[in-house]
This record gives structure tokens, sequence and C-alpha cells, in this order.
């Protein structure tokens, strides 16, 4: 069974479905989200960010330091929430 | 010590929001490129998620306006000085990728193919072949299903599977004028494979795509 997730949980985040941005021509997706106040966070979007925040983006010559041991516990915290939007909607769950 | 959330072009205003710990947001600037950044006593950085989104949105307001790279969480600097001198080293090389990358975001998708029967590993080698062997399988339906968004973007690239979902991502760098149309074709995508979950998350800054190391 396919089912897409199109979405961003992020703090005054939106989303990237057309559906929720139907109004937007060439005008990026980022300038018509609020940054207002935080919103429950989505697994999969902060699974997402993890992966890039850890291991992308510039490294320039500083320190980088991080705690490694509780990177290991962020992950095994979290889980990949991968389920139909379907069955999400039946659940409840507010759909971005 | 400072905390360095982006490197932006050189002439680039400082956003209003705040950045860890509600520290106020600074411009460090180099002849090539800026740092974005934040002052703090002491900082405890851990990758807690207040944090990362927080470090997430510092750069999502820098893309706002103009051009930023998205530096790697967790990266400090003893002071401004310290800040301004990498970036000089570094200004050509940033410089060339705050313009190959100006306007353009960072799409995930992932793939979930669904389990097919197989026997009971044997031992300990079997199971590791077992999952090889799947994990190639998965890698090359993946391929054929994701082929036709490689056309709506500057680039891709295959990431690590996850481990525990197995499931295959990859990361695009789409021009934010495209992004629409790239969800769009997401969308197609799933409908046309029923068999498997796609997920696509984003637009997120450019993590995959700028040139990691900087010279020591």
């Amino acid at each position: 069974m396919a089912r897409l997730q199109l979405r961003r949980g992020r703090h005054g985040g939106g989303g990237v479905t057309p559906a929720a941005n139907p109004a937007r021509g060439a005008s990026t997706p980022d300038a018509a989200r609020p940054h207002g106040e935080p919103r429950a966070t989505d697994d999969v979007a902060l699974v997402d960010l993890l992966d890039r925040l850890l291991g992308g983006g510039v490294v320039l010559a500083g320190d980088i330091t991080l705690a490694v041991a509780d990177i290991d516990l962020v992950y095994v915290g979290l889980r990949a929430l991968i389920s139909s939007v379907d069955s999400a909607k039946r659940a409840g769950a507010p759909i971005p | 010590m400072i905390y360095l959330y982006a490197i932006t072009e050189p002439g680039a205003i400082v956003p209003e929001c705040r950045g860890l710990d509600d520290a106020p947001l600074a411009v460090a600037r180099s002849s090539g490129a800026a740092g974005l950044y934040s002052t703090h006593e002491c900082l405890e950085r851990r990758p807690q998620p207040e944090a990362l989104w927080r470090h997430e949105q510092v750069i999502e307001a820098a893309m706002d306006a103009g051009s930023a790279l998205p530096a790697r969480f967790g990266t400090t600097f003893a002071d401004e000085e310290a800040l301004r001198a990498a970036l000089e080293r570094d200004a050509p090389r940033l410089a060339e990728q705050l313009e190959r990358l100006q306007g353009c975001v960072e799409l995930a998708v992932r793939v979930a193919v669904p389990d097919r029967p197989e026997p009971v590993p044997a031992n300990g080698r079997a199971y590791v072949e077992a999952k090889l062997s799947r994990l190639r399988r998965h890698e090359a339906i993946a391929a054929r299903a994701l082929a036709p968004l490689r056309e709506l973007a500057m680039r891709a690239r295959s990431d690590e599977a996850r481990a525990e979902t197995e499931e295959i991502c990859a990361s695009y760098l789409v021009p934010r004028d495209w992004v629409e149309r790239f969800a769009e074709q997401v969308s197609l995508l799933a409908a046309q494979n029923p068999d498997l979950v796609l997920s696509c998350t984003g637009p997120w800054p450019p993590y995959s795509f700028v040139e990691l190391e900087a010279a020591a």
C-alpha cells in the first residue's frame, strides 16, 4: 500500500503539500510560513532533519563537539513513523 | 564562545529571530562570505530536538533573506575573530557555493519496500547475506520508482538506508520554484507504485549538497 506523506513538522512550519498552499504562485513555500508557536514535532521529519544536521552542512574549521553518548539516545528514542494518510486520519492525527 | 548557524552573503542582514537559548543573532563579515552566529557563556551542545529545530529555524530565516549555507549542528568558535579568520581562509569556496546553491532547497524522499517471504537464515552469515541481498533489491526497486524525480532536481544523491526500517533514502536539490511540481510528482509516483510507501519531507536547507570539509 503506498501512501504519500508530504509534510514538514517543525516549529511554526508549513507543509510542502500543494493542497496546503494552493494560492502560492511562484513564491517560495518558506516565505508563506509563519514563525509562530511550536507545533507538535513530527517523527519522520525530525529523523530526516537529524541526519542532515549531524551528517551534512558546512564544516567550517572550528570546534565541533557533540555529546556523543546522547546522539545514540536521541536516535534510539525516535521511531520512523510510516503510516498511511488514511490510518493517520482515522487515528485523528492532524495532517498538515 | 560563539555558535555558528549558517554562512551567508557578505552583506546579509541579521534575522530577527533568536538562536539557541534565545540568544540574539549576529553576523561576522569577511570579504567573500559572512557567518551568522550567537554568543554564549556556556552552551550545552546536545542534539536535543528543541535545539535542532532552533538551529534549523535560524538557517531558514537566513535563507528567506538571501543565499545561505547551513552549518553542521554543533559548530563553535572561540570568538568572532576566529570565525572571521575561518571565513577569510575559505572565502572563495564559500562564495562559489553561495552562488551555486542560491534559491535551492533540499527534499528528502524515502521508499519502503514491502517484505516478501524469506527462509529463516540458518546462521549468522546467512542472516547478513540475506540482509545485504534485501538491501540491494530494495535499492534497485527504489531507483526505478524514483527515476522521474531526477528530472525535477539539480542534483540527487542516495543516502544511507535506514537500519531499522530498511527504507531507501535519497536527497534532491531543487530550485524553490520547482518544489510544488516535485511534490506532485512524488504523489504521482506513489499512485503508480501502490505496493511501496513513499515519504517526502522538506523543504530543507541544502545540508546534503554543501561541500563539507573546509581546509584545516
